[in-house]
């Protein structure tokens, strides 16, 4: 019998733009040897607006509306370093009152935006069911994780020198040894009135930056709860510069704009300097470059966003790496896209410190929880379905971790048939999902059902299919 | 060490031909220097102990179209160990080609293909010198104050030829430009 030859050649993979588990529209070109990476190119500007180009065209504030759209899941510091750089070049003075509010409003949009990453990088690490109760159960998700797999540690490291050299800021940057925080190095806005520490590791891979973010939160909540304390009172804006720069004319003080004019939005000249201002937003350095013009208009307004930074070190990161480990590395990256759904809604908990000391029984609590604690039921449905479906869902997708091997001998069920273990109990998940839906009585849970268990049959199929070709053409 | 020492720093210690002028404000300290001494101050910058600037955070690129050499390409740097900031800048016109300095900061590889993409400033010894932003074939650089804001074309899936057209635009409304002035003003008018 003719043993096939082993092709040596290397595979050139193209993700994206679009694809179930990339966030947003990225396109990746990715080169494997096997299941390595031996390189991987990104391509951008699929979401190029030419936002720089429409700044030249607008006054700061009818420009105000688009920079909520440069990364919206932290849309108050977009909006907080457009005002900054005017604000700066016209040696405009803020009140403490209003630098106490925009503390409170920074910290809270970096609250947002760390935990609406967090669940979608959990999602692409391997848990579907967690994007789901990442409000509710992050404390779960998280010990299950780091116990049952190496995923995140280890991963992805960045040392010192490259940091430095790529230009990375914010947890990226704090995660590798460096202390470097702009709201404690610039002393900007009323950030020295409190306390609080800037967040930072040493190691430099995937599970030191997801530290830093998670510290960050906690750090966060600390700063909002003392401005809330310390808030002083006074003028929230700065009252003389609502008149800037404008003759008064004779006709103003006429009928027609006394009475059916409105009040007119501020628009003053941006002198005619250069200014580089930055913020600590929760990507890192956001920046933007101004360059003034004796007019309403900016002349250059360059824009220097986190994201694009970060990104650029991507192909030095994954060579020689899994192909799995991308998502992982990805997630951490945090770039934001189109593509990237966004729960409404931060629940608040302060975690595990009952079931158990120091919570380490919270698993067990928690999978009880799933069976006995829903005291809703809808009054027509069928409650036996309703309340069984979610454990189904959860169950059968918590004993497949019994075939995965998470080392060479860490693998608590070494079968031989193994993968196929694997799909066969997976695949009972969307029966669960079908249960809950329909026992609801609810054709908007009916639909939502439905769709969930689409997409996971949707995944499924195609994955045995090739698994098993590939176990086919295995067999001798 | 603060913004201000290290630049009169480095000031005092680089050869004086190096630099054509230099600024200093409350908003940041900036040196203009010529193409052919970029990369040695730079240098400089990066390695020389009591200035030890070595993140690049932004490449920028202006253009003056009035000026003879219209583009100036601005390097905004930061060290980390002095806290302190320096702006770089430098002119060039649209065949002047600029010394990659992408051997120092491997981080301006994609700023300084933003810089050919957006401008057409091309530079020398980048390894891999191409649009980052714009579509593929895009024709054009659109930071540059003589393209218009619109664009020239526009693109649309054309379903007989089964795949997306470049076609000139077609505006329905005409642009509209918000002057600053109070929109009272121009009712006074008619």
């Amino acid at each position: 019998m003719n043993i096939p030859a082993t092709r040596k050649d290397l595979m050139i993979v193209n993700m994206g733009p679009q694809h179930p588990s990339m966030h947003g529209v990225l396109r990746l070109i990715v080169t494997l040897d096997g299941e390595d990476v031996i390189d991987c190119e990104p391509i951008l500007g699929y979401l190029h607006r030419g936002m720089e180009k429409i700044a030249e065209n607008r006054t700061i504030i009818q420009y105000l509306p688009y920079v909520t759209r440069w990364d919206y899941l932290a849309t108050m510091f977009t909006e907080a370093i457009t005002v900054n750089g005017p604000e700066l070049l016209g040696n405009i003075q803020v009140p403490k009152r209003a630098s106490y509010i925009r503390a409170i409003m920074l910290e809270l949009s970096r609250i947002a935006s760390h935990l609406l990453w967090l669940g979608p990088f959990m999602a692409d690490i391997g848990a579907q069911t967690p994007f789901f109760y990442i409000f509710r159960e992050r404390e779960l998700v998280y010990d299950l994780f780091e116990a049952a797999t190496e995923r995140v540690e280890g991963v992805g490291i960045i040392g010192r020198e490259d940091v430095i050299n790529w230009g990375l800021s914010g947890p990226m940057l704090r995660a590798s040894g460096i202390q470097w925080d702009l709201r404690k190095v610039d002393h900007y806005e009323c950030y020295d009135e409190f306390d609080w520490e800037v967040q930072w590791q040493k190691e430099g891979d995937s599970l030191a930056r997801y530290l830093v973010r998670i510290g960050e939160m906690t750090e966060s909540i600390k700063i909002i709860q003392q401005a809330l304390e310390g808030i002083p009172g006074g003028p929230y804006e700065n009252l003389e510069i609502r008149d800037v720069d404008r003759e008064r004319k004779p006709e103003w003080n006429d009928f027609d704009y006394r009475f059916i004019s409105k009040k007119p939005s501020p628009t003053f000249e941006l002198p005619k300097q250069e200014l580089y201002v930055r913020v600590e937003a929760p990507k890192g350095e956001l920046g933007i470059f101004l360059i003034g013009d004796q007019s309403g208009f900016p002349w250059r307004w360059k824009i220097r966003p986190p994201g694009f930074i970060n990104l650029q070190i991507l192909p030095q990161l994954v060579k020689r790496m899994k192909l799995a480990d991308i998502m992982t590395i990805l997630g951490v990256l945090v770039i934001v896209w189109l593509e990237r759904e966004i729960s409404a809604g931060i629940q608040q908990r302060i975690g595990p410190e009952y079931a158990g000391p120091w919570g380490v029984l919270q698993a067990l609590a928690d999978g009880a929880k799933l069976l006995f604690k829903e005291n809703l039921f809808p009054s027509r449905g069928d409650t036996r379905l309703f309340s069984i479906g979610p454990s189904i869902a959860v169950i059968s997708i918590l004993l497949s971790y019994s075939v995965v091997p998470f080392g060479s001998h860490l693998v608590l069920a070494d079968l031989n048939i193994g993968v196929f273990l694997w799909i066969a109990i997976s695949s009972i998940a969307p029966i669960g999902l079908l249960m809950s839906g329909y026992g609801s009585n609810n054709k908007y849970s009916f639909l939502g059902g439905l769709r969930a268990a689409a997409q996971s049959i949707s995944y499924e199929i195609p994955l045995t299919l090739c698994v098993l070709s590939i176990s086919l053409r295995a067999i001798r | 060490m603060d913004n201000q020492s290290i630049f009169q720093y480095s000031l005092e210690t680089f050869p004086k031909k190096w630099v054509h002028l230099m600024e200093r404000s409350e908003h940041g300290n900036r040196f203009d220097t010529n193409t052919d001494y970029l990369f040695k101050l730079l240098y400089f910058l990066k390695f020389h102990t009591y200035t030890r600037v070595q993140v690049l955070i932004d490449i920028c690129g202006v253009d003056y179209p009035s000026r003879k050499r219209r583009f100036e390409v601005v390097y905004n740097l930061l060290s980390t160990r002095y806290n302190s900031r320096i702006r770089v800048q430098t002119s060039a016109d649209e065949v002047t080609r600029i010394s990659s300095v992408v051997s120092l900061f491997p981080s301006a590889g994609w700023w300084e293909r933003e810089v050919w993409d957006m401008f057409g400033v091309s530079f020398i010894n980048h390894p891999d010198l191409r649009r980052i932003l714009t579509d593929y074939g895009f024709e054009g650089h659109p930071l540059r104050k003589d393209f218009p804001l619109s664009g020239y074309v526009e693109v649309r899936y054309d379903d007989p030829e089964k795949r997306v057209v470049s076609e000139p635009i077609e505006m329905t409304q005409e642009f509209r430009y918000f002057d600053s002035a109070s929109p009272w003003e121009q009712r006074s008018d008619g």
